[in-house]
């Protein structure tokens, strides 16, 4: 590697400017893609090569690739120096600091677990938050309520095996044979039912079937390989709406 | 759900009221198929047959879904699963994931070997061990568990002695973060 030491007294042509930060630049981001590590002795003759010319840094683009070539020198240095400080770190340390810089690029996928609702009465009542606020629409506080409702049964007792089933029984005793479009069938409905209709189609027990006018007609027995069961999305029913 | 809609003057048809919120649950959801492998969000085919819908009407849904979940600091983002399109919601800034210290360290190694491996996409996991376990870094028993959980919860997937990166990978780390790891990787423990 030859240095290019700039004549005293005399004011090299910009082309041997250029070509020389050009040189440089191009060295140092070639390394660095490569993950090789310059010594530092070189390094600093390279720096010192290129020192010289900020003074006749004229036009733009001298200016940038000078930048450039600075800004390689110094990743180059942050390298070699990150490289000897680590030399002293055990093994487990610096896996556990990978970790960190793992976690500090992710921007994880979202899951909402639970009841899909935001709580009213932890965070958001201590700042005088008032759900009406936000939803003053009828269909919002009758399904907040059922919300309400629904979770108050959970909470207050477990449901049987037996009654699970009556109530399989029921919602199937009732909706068999009924064809309804899907936004009749979604208000026909509760979130408990919903679940329940998924599941009776899930274990075989019924099926849905889409005809072309859009009504979905509720049959007994599986589907079979040539007529497939429907997806349905229903509202509210949230459990429901893949395995429907 | 019905508390994360904002109540702002709605341009739309209503039936975007009861419909985003249930593609909101859908595309936010996490399950496995048949494999035991995790999925996020839902394939854009069954999204089409649920919906009844067609490829544009279901664009502009998924548009108008991303314009309410930008306010809630998320994205809504499409990737390749299978052959197949799926589609999910996904943090728009950096967040908690469920992964320990270790686990994470080790996902970078393996992002950073995948990346070097080109055109194969995956990492020889006796080549990883010899890394991990050779150097000791981990024992066999935290490298056997590791790899389990980074499976377990959709970041790799293990096949024929090569770990390659699963949809959730792709998912949370974009390209450049990618590189940007696998430099890390290298600096850090090879």
């Amino acid at each position: 590697m030859s240095h290019v030491t700039p004549q005293p007294g005399g004011r090299p042509p910009d082309d041997s400017v250029l070509s020389r930060l050009w040189d440089v630049a191009h060295k140092y981001q070639r390394r660095l893609a490569t993950g090789e590590v310059v010594p530092l002795r070189e390094s600093e003759a390279d720096r010192r090569a290129v020192a010289p010319f900020a003074r006749r840094l004229s036009t733009p683009s001298e200016r940038s690739l000078d930048g450039l070539a600075y800004r390689s020198l110094a990743e180059m240095q942050v390298r070699r120096d990150s490289r000897r400080l680590l030399s002293n770190v055990p093994g487990r340390l610096r896996l556990r600091r990978l970790g960190f810089e793992v976690a500090l690029r992710a921007k994880p996928a979202v899951f909402l677990h639970g009841p899909l609702r935001l709580a009213t009465n932890g965070l958001l009542a201590s700042v005088g938050f008032t759900p009406d606020a936000l939803e003053p629409g009828d269909d919002a506080a009758a399904l907040r309520d059922e919300l309400d409702a629904s979770q108050y049964r959970v909470r207050m007792r477990g449901v049987e095996d037996a009654e699970l089933e009556a109530l399989r029984g029921a919602v199937k005793k009732r909706l068999l044979g009924l064809r309804l479009r899907p936004a009749a069938l979604a208000e026909s409905l509760t979130s408990g039912e919903a679940d329940l209709l998924s599941q009776l189609v899930r274990r075989g027990e019924v099926a849905l079937f889409a005809d072309r006018d859009g009504s979905i007609e509720i049959r007994a027995g599986g589907a079979s390989r040539s007529v497939p069961s429907t997806v349905v999305a229903l509202y509210p029913s949230r459990k429901g709406t893949r395995g429907g | 759900m019905a508390d994360e809609t904002p109540a702002e003057p709605q341009p739309q048809a209503p039936a975007d009221e009861t419909l985003l919120p249930q593609l909101m649950a859908v595309l936010t959801a996490r399950w496995r198929d048949e494999t035991g492998r995790l999925a996020v969000g839902a394939p854009r085919k069954r999204l089409l047959e649920a919906l009844r819908v067609d490829d544009a009407a279901l664009d502009a849904l998924l548009a108008r879904l991303a314009e309410r979940a930008e306010g809630l600091g998320l994205e809504f983002r499409d990737y390749r699963r299978a052959g197949d399109s799926w589609c999910c919601l996904a943090a728009t800034h950096g967040g908690p994931i469920e992964l320990s210290e270790l686990d994470q360290g080790v996902l970078g190694l393996i992002i950073h070997l995948v990346l070097k491996s080109g055109r194969r996409r995956a990492a020889g996991i006796e080549e990883l061990r010899e890394t991990l376990v050779g150097r000791e870094y981990l024992t066999e028993n935290q490298f056997q568990s590791v790899l389990r959980r980074l499976e377990y919860h959709g970041y790799v997937h293990r096949s024929r002695g090569a770990v390659s990166l699963d949809c959730r990978t792709a998912l949370e780390f974009d390209e450049a973060a990618q590189k940007e790891i696998a430099e890390q990787a290298r600096l850090l423990i090879l």
